[in-house]
């Protein structure tokens, strides 16, 4: 199989996924690119996470503990077999903030997250009015106090500035005041339900309501149309905007493709790749608004595919593809939950986003403090060589034809941790570490040491940062 | 609520319990043994972010508090210490508890991997348990009971099977096998032994009970996958009252089922919970709390059963349903159907 078919699936499973082993890759490789973006791009004929083992085990179905349910998350997103699924519920959780510490019922953002996996690649409307209905939502956007004796634009504003069509673009603005008012007016109503008591029984969740009684009626214009606009109407307005059609393209080119600008420089920063963004634009409007078709054409396009090594990695991808590399972290054991910790020492507090913004990305996930975590954390984790993942990695690395050329080592370990090229400087100095092992038999115990230490090296590097 | 059945009915008495975790509450609790004089033992699994809340509470069936036991010396200490040195009293996956017949606790560890063993004081008497898939060793061991000769029927999870023990761990005999023909199981749970002896195991993963002599030879099975009457999602514990009549606690389905001694369904029960006595001390000492429930909407939900665990039933007729996710048991009596008379103007 050629080298640059599993270097690329390599690629599309970072990106698409949180990684594979090389043994992944290889089978996919086998079974073909367009075939795994396909099947990726189907979650629901792929097999669930033994949810039921988990819920046994850690008791998660009702969690009500932060830590515990990045724990939680941090374990489906290292180990669903539906890879893209448990990945653009990260993208959607990106984008659609909600934070624990406004929010303090952890079950309701669970909930949400459940809305991205279930429709995080229809159509887009209909993943916004599950966003206008869901309870964890409305409450961090404070809907429930707009009234329409004194409305608050909160919801309404963000719907608009975060969630769909961004300030502007191309250097005007997308939407005017008035808009945010009609579309806050139009939201008025929208409301949870006053909740259940926390005690004496524990934490139930949330529920939408809409109080018809607290709605504003009557003719409102949104967006160069006008009528007797409920929250509903405005959503579909909104989705045939073209300014949401660049802002949804955009997103995913900046997840999923290569880093751009944080979102607030998007009006007057254009796209580094307009003609890729163009074409997703024309994808969302041909879909009929759906996400499925404009990752099925960004995942087969020339711009992904040479787009290797042009993003920095996020918290949770550093995490879960090392954890998935390592390969013992499949099981339901105490001690899960340091594992989404790890995330959140990273800088990318799941559930729990500094503001409804989000999260800052591209290399501004990168500090001296979150390099120091990600170092760490990756080359413990490596150097673990009774782990299953690290084992199988060394034994491929033995050579049953005697002693190992350095250059030879260094390839392969670059090859199994997903074909990384690393800058000459620091591939001389791994090889210098490897001659080492010129004279070693590769099959004996102090060869799988020295291998551990080059991934571990490896993993070190500025390199290793890049998805 | 009273619910009428083919030859009897299931009348919800109270409800024990808040979510503590600490004192006169559960956390996550996931089984409950009877002992004499209306005390009981309740296993809080608790969560493993909360290490110092996994714990057996002791108190009555009149929620009266009497003690804790387990995890003797932590509390106080990390949080996240989920105590997996194993020291003597720890408790990290407690999962099913068993009394002898001088009331000495038997607390199943599925992550410890052993029975852990406390006097009723709860005093520490020692552990035993050896991972593995011979005769005597096993992997994951949850639901345990004692039989009339005081020998312990275990539940090994991870090997599919259950064992016959000693109180001190001595392998006597074992039955089952991962599978799903006829006395194979797949990651059973609880189970529980009738009056002839007969044991009656939770057969998590396959959605069904499975009902063995008392040698373990397969004698029947009833149930399968959903929601319908006698349907299973995932059952985790069985009882069996004085009648035969068989009790299910069903997962995921949020509620318990009725069984006849054939394995016929007979009927459901969703809960009835009100508010127990240490439900109510908490809302008396928080006005704000009180004030929270009378403008809730949809406090009718807080009836109900949330993935209960454990099930038990007591000489009395009176069953226990853990009911883990709302840190509670429920209780119900089996009132026998005798005929007492035609309701006439007020005069039963």
């Amino acid at each position: 199989m050629a080298e640059n078919d599993i270097a690329l699936m390599a690629h599309l499973m970072r990106r698409a996924g949180f990684g594979a082993t090389y043994e992944e890759l290889e089978r996919r490789a086998a079974q073909g690119y367009e075939a795994t973006v396909e099947e990726l791009l189907h979650p629901e004929d792929q097999p669930q996470l033994d949810l039921d083992v988990m819920q046994r085990y850690m008791g998660w179905r009702d969690m009500g503990y932060l830590a515990a349910n990045q724990g939680y998350w941090t374990y489906r997103m290292v180990n669903s077999p539906r890879q893209l699924e448990e990945k653009l519920c990260l993208f959607w959780h990106g984008i659609f903030c909600v934070g624990d510490s406004k929010c303090m019922a952890p079950q309701n953002i669970l909930n949400q997250l459940n809305k991205f996996r279930d429709h995080g690649m229809g159509r887009f409307q209909d993943l916004l009015l599950d966003m206008a209905t869901d309870p964890a939502m409305l409450y961090y956007l404070d809907n429930p106090l707009s009234h329409k004796e004194a409305v608050n634009e909160n919801w309404g504003r963000e719907l608009l500035e975060l969630f769909s069509m961004g300030v502007g673009m191309d250097g005007h603005p997308n939407y005017t005041e008035d808009d945010v008012k009609a579309c806050a007016q139009a939201f008025t109503g929208w409301t949870i339900a006053n909740g259940m008591p926390r005690y004496p029984f524990g934490r139930y969740d949330n529920q939408f309501l809409y109080n018809r009684l607290d709605h504003i009626d009557g003719e409102k214009t949104f967006l160069g149309e006008t009528g007797d606009f409920n929250g509903e109407d405005i959503i579909n307005i909104i989705a045939k905007q073209p300014a949401t059609a660049r802002f949804i393209s955009r997103h995913l080119y900046n997840f999923f493709v290569a880093d751009e600008p944080q979102v607030p420089a998007w009006e007057t920063t254009p796209p580094q790749d307009p003609e890729a963004v163009r074409l997703l634009e024309e994808e969302y409007f041909r879909s009929g608004f759906q996400i499925r078709p404009m990752l099925r054409l960004l995942f087969n396009s020339d711009f992904f595919k040479n787009a290797r090594f042009a993003k920095v990695k996020s918290p949770s991808e550093v995490v879960c593809g090392t954890l998935r590399l390592v390969g013992d972290f499949v099981a339901p054991r105490p001690r899960l939950y340091d594992a989404g910790l790890e995330i959140r020492y990273m800088g990318q507090d799941l559930m729990n986003p500094p503001t409804v913004e989000g999260w800052h990305t591209g290399k501004e996930w990168i500090d001296s403090g979150t390099l120091v975590e990600r170092v760490n954390f990756t080359a413990g984790e490596m150097g673990r060589t009774e782990a299953p993942g690290i084992r199988a990695m060394i034994q491929r690395l033995r050579r049953e034809d005697g002693p190992i050329t350095a250059e030879t080592l260094v390839d392969g370990c670059l090859e199994l941790l997903g074909g990384y090229n690393l800058m000459p400087e620091t591939r001389e100095l791994l090889e210098d570490h490897a001659r080492q092992a010129a004279d070693m038999d590769s099959s004996g115990a102090e060869f799988g040491k020295l291998a551990a230490q080059l991934l571990q090296l490896i993993v070190s590097t500025q390199e290793y940062q890049f998805s | 609520m009273t619910t009428k059945v083919q030859g009897a009915t299931f009348r919800y008495t109270h409800t024990i319990g808040r979510g503590e975790e600490a004192g006169t509450g559960f956390k996550n609790p996931v089984s409950v043994a009877r002992g004499a004089n209306g005390v009981m033992y309740v296993v809080n699994r608790a969560y493993d972010y909360r290490a110092d809340s996994k714990r057996i509470t002791v108190c009555t069936v009149d929620e009266d508090y009497i003690g804790e036991i387990g995890n003797g010396g932590r509390l106080g200490a990390d949080l996240m210490d989920t105590g997996e040195d194993g020291a003597p009293g720890s408790l990290v996956w407690p999962t099913d508890i068993a009394l002898d017949k001088d009331e000495n606790l038997y607390v199943t560890d599925e992550w410890l991997q052993r029975v852990a063993m406390f006097t009723k004081d709860g005093e520490w008497i020692g552990a035993w348990g050896v991972v593995g898939q011979g005769d005597g060793e096993f992997d994951k061991p949850s639901g345990i009971t004692v039989d009339a000769d005081d020998n312990i029927l275990l539940v090994d999870t991870g090997n599919h099977r259950v064992q016959k023990f000693t109180k001190d761990g001595q392998f006597l005999a074992k039955f089952g096998g991962f599978g799903t023909g006829d006395g194979e199981l797949n990651m059973p749970w609880g189970l529980d032994i009738d009056s002839n002896g007969d044991i009656f195991v939770a057969d998590w993963r396959n959605d069904r009970v499975q009902k063995f002599s008392p040698d373990g030879k397969f004698m029947m099975k009833f149930g399968s996958s959903g929601k319908g009457d006698g349907e299973f999602n995932r059952p985790t514990d069985v009882a069996v009252d004085t009648e035969g009549i068989i009790y299910v606690t069903d997962w995921d389905n949020d509620r318990l089922e009725v069984f006849d001694l054939d394995g016929s369904f007979i009927t459901h029960i969703l809960g009835d919970a009100t508010l127990s006595k240490w439900g109510m001390t908490k809302l008396e000492a928080n006005p704000e709390m009180k004030l929270e429930r009378e403008i809730a909407q949809g406090l009718e939900r807080e009836r109900f059963l949330r993935g209960p665990l454990g099930v038990t039933v007591d000489d009395d007729d009176r069953i226990f349903i853990v009911d883990s996710q709302r840190n509670r048991i429920q209780i119900y009596r089996k009132l026998p159907p005798y005929f007492l008379g035609l309701y006439d103007g007020g005069r039963l």
